[in-house]
């Protein structure tokens, strides 16, 4: 069952002035109940501008955006509950931080739900544990921080609203080998635990093959792909031609076929990789 | 004798001197040479924008001194002239981008140093195609997509000129062919005007064409040295919250179940190792 569905949505920016630009061409998508979703594109190709339709921050040209097969414009109170339901976290964390400390900052969505007091606290320790930060940073101010320290306060006010469809625009740009690592241990315990719909925007083909259940591809504001991962990648040439990449794994089994070696393409992470290549080794051994 | 560009004696930082126990980078001491290409390696909050912004005096040591082209930064009337020689990408495009049209933008750099206006127009044509932005010229900086708002900060910061350009993270946000020519662009500003780069980064996949690595950890420097030699120490990089590149973790899993292949640190380099073990 879907929980988010992309009807024909056109839109374009500066609507009336000479930069008037269509963005987004015509895009139907689909989101099912607890799937994890990795939106990919160029850069400009509108996957931020997509994912802001997804909780009604903005509202398409044409075309509609159904939660639960209902407009999500059909009136204010469905918009309201809309931005409750479905959590998003932009792609800078400066468009998001603005209270004088990571507290507050991180406790204003569960404010805004109405939240008891004791409910807010909790969920503000939680969020910060999730995102591997002491419970020290809670008193600085967030714009006191280091770039990824920032990224991931503001992904820590996105899990605190608990939303049922969490939307996290590249939100692994910018935090250090082990943050990303923890960030993706993150998104996939948050699914396991609370059955959500993830839908994230990533550059970072690893973090794509590491957990996305399927892969929606925008190019020049069409989607034009969508698919499993490993159907998705396995479309190599036309991704690289779209200015998009492969898992570093599949690289290198692309290129060792190339040489012509007989060893599997739809190979996508350092362990699948290194576990075909033994298997490959092993039986060209004899052994 | 190879010529100094950046030199840092006892440096220490601190945002706040009411806390020290926030002290952002601690007692750096290292020096960076003409027409070298370094990647700062280290974990979130482990000092590398603070290192970054105190190369061109936009910050000034708590204690110690850094030293650009043989001028003290903290000396006031050597600022002008330091950041005419070392130029800077910042971590986040919008604390870059100050005017209002893209191609002013890039120009603002230029305007400053008070060049011609042809020269001036020259280096804003060159800068934004390097950055594949020219189609955007005209637009607002602010109302442009994430990447392509870090390819307009790079192009402004390419159109300086500069003898050194450190540059924090500039391809974070970019896609991956985005991220292939920026890298592609500042090695041949190495190779063919020996320009002096400095690059934070946390993709060690860029770390590993570069001459010389530095890691940070919690405000100190920790290990210093080449790709190879740094990326040796998969351990201790690991336990400082990084990691070391694919290819090389691959090689590793291979080695340990007994195949003969040496370290790589890329693609290329495990097919070719891998090939010429089984051919
Ligand atoms: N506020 C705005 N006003 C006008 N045009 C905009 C605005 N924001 C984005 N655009 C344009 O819309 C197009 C799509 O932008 P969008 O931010 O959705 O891209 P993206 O796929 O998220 O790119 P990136 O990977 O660089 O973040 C781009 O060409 C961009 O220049
Ligand atoms: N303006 C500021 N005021 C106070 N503390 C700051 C400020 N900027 C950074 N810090 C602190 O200084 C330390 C070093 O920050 P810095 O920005 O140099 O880290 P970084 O290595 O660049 O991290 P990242 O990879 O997240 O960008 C961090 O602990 C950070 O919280
Ligand atoms: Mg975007
Ligand atoms: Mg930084």
């Amino acid at each position: 069952m879907a929980v988010l569905t992309v009807q024909n949505l056109c839109y374009g920016y500066a609507k009336g002035t000479p930069f008037e630009k269509a963005v987004l061409h015509d895009v139907c998508c689909t989101f099912g109940e607890g799937e994890i979703v990795a939106v990919i594109g160029h850069t400009g190709s509108g996957k931020s501008t997509l994912l802001q339709h997804l909780n009604g921050l903005l509202k398409p040209d044409s075309g509609d955006v159904l939660l639960d097969g209902e407009s999500i414009y059909r009136s204010k109170a469905a918009l309201r509950e809309c931005r409750f339901r479905v959590g998003m976290c932009f792609q800078y964390p400066e468009q998001q931080l603005f209270e004088s400390t990571v507290r507050d900052d991180i406790a204003f969505g569960p404010k805004n739900q109405k939240l008891a007091a004791d409910e807010i606290d909790r969920r503000v320790k939680e969020s910060l544990a999730y995102v591997g930060l002491r419970e020290s940073y809670a008193d600085k101010s967030p714009f006191d921080l280091s770039g990824g320290e920032k990224r991931r306060v503001a992904i820590a006010g996105v899990l605190a609203m608990e939303p049922e469809v969490l939307i996290l625009d590249e939100p692994s740009a910018g935090l250090d080998p082990a943050g990303k690592k923890a960030l993706l241990k993150l998104i996939t315990d948050y699914h396991a635990q609370t059955g959500s719909t993830v839908i994230f925007v990533s550059h970072d083909m690893d973090d794509v093959a590491e957990i996305a259940d399927r892969v929606l591809v925008l190019s020049k504001g069409r989607a034009v792909m969508s698919g499993t991962t490993r159907e998705v990648f396995a479309r190599a040439d036309e991704l690289l031609e779209m200015g998009l990449g492969l898992p570093e794994a599949t690289s290198v089994m692309l290129r060792l076929r190339h040489e012509g070696l007989d060893v599997p393409t739809d190979v996508f992470t350092a362990e699948e990789a290194a576990a075909a290549l033994l298997a490959f080794a092993r039986k060209g051994a004899g052994v | 004798m190879k010529n100094e560009v950046l030199r840092f004696d006892n440096v220490t930082f601190c945002y706040d001197t009411e806390r020290p126990e926030h002290t952002a980078v601690r007692d750096l001491s290292f020096s960076l040479y003409e027409g070298e290409f370094t990647c700062i390696l280290g974990h979130n909050g482990s000092g590398k924008s603070t290192v970054a912004k105190l190369c061109n005096a936009l910050l000034l040591p708590t204690s110690g001194t850094v030293t650009a082209y043989g001028l003290d930064t903290a000396v006031e009337a050597n600022e002008n002239e330091i950041r005419r020689n070392v130029g800077m990408v910042f971590q986040n495009p919008d604390n870059q981008l100050v005017a209002t049209i893209v191609e002013d933008d890039v120009a603002f750099g230029p305007e400053n140093l008070g060049l011609p206006r042809e020269e001036i127009a020259a280096r804003v044509d060159e800068a934004l195609r390097l950055v594949g932005m020219t189609e955007f010229r005209k637009h607002e900086p602010h109302r442009l997509s994430g990447g392509q708002k870090q390819r307009v900060a790079i192009a402004g910061a390419l159109a300086m000129q500069t003898r050194c350009l450190v540059l924090d993270e500039p391809t974070a946000m970019l896609d991956p062919q985005g991220r292939q020519e920026v890298m592609e662009a500042l090695f041949k500003l190495k190779r063919e005007l020996g320009i002096t780069v400095v690059l934070v980064t946390h993709f060690m996949s860029e770390a590993v064409a570069a001459d010389r690595v530095l890691v940070m950890n919690d405000g100190k420097l920790c290990m210093d040295g080449t790709p190879r030699e740094v990326f040796a120490h998969s351990e201790e990089l690991s336990a400082i919250g990084l990691a070391v590149p694919k290819p090389l973790e691959i090689a590793r899993t291979l080695r340990q179940n007994g195949i003969p292949i040496d370290d790589v640190l890329t693609a290329d380099e495990l097919a070719q190792a891998f090939y010429n073990a089984f051919t």
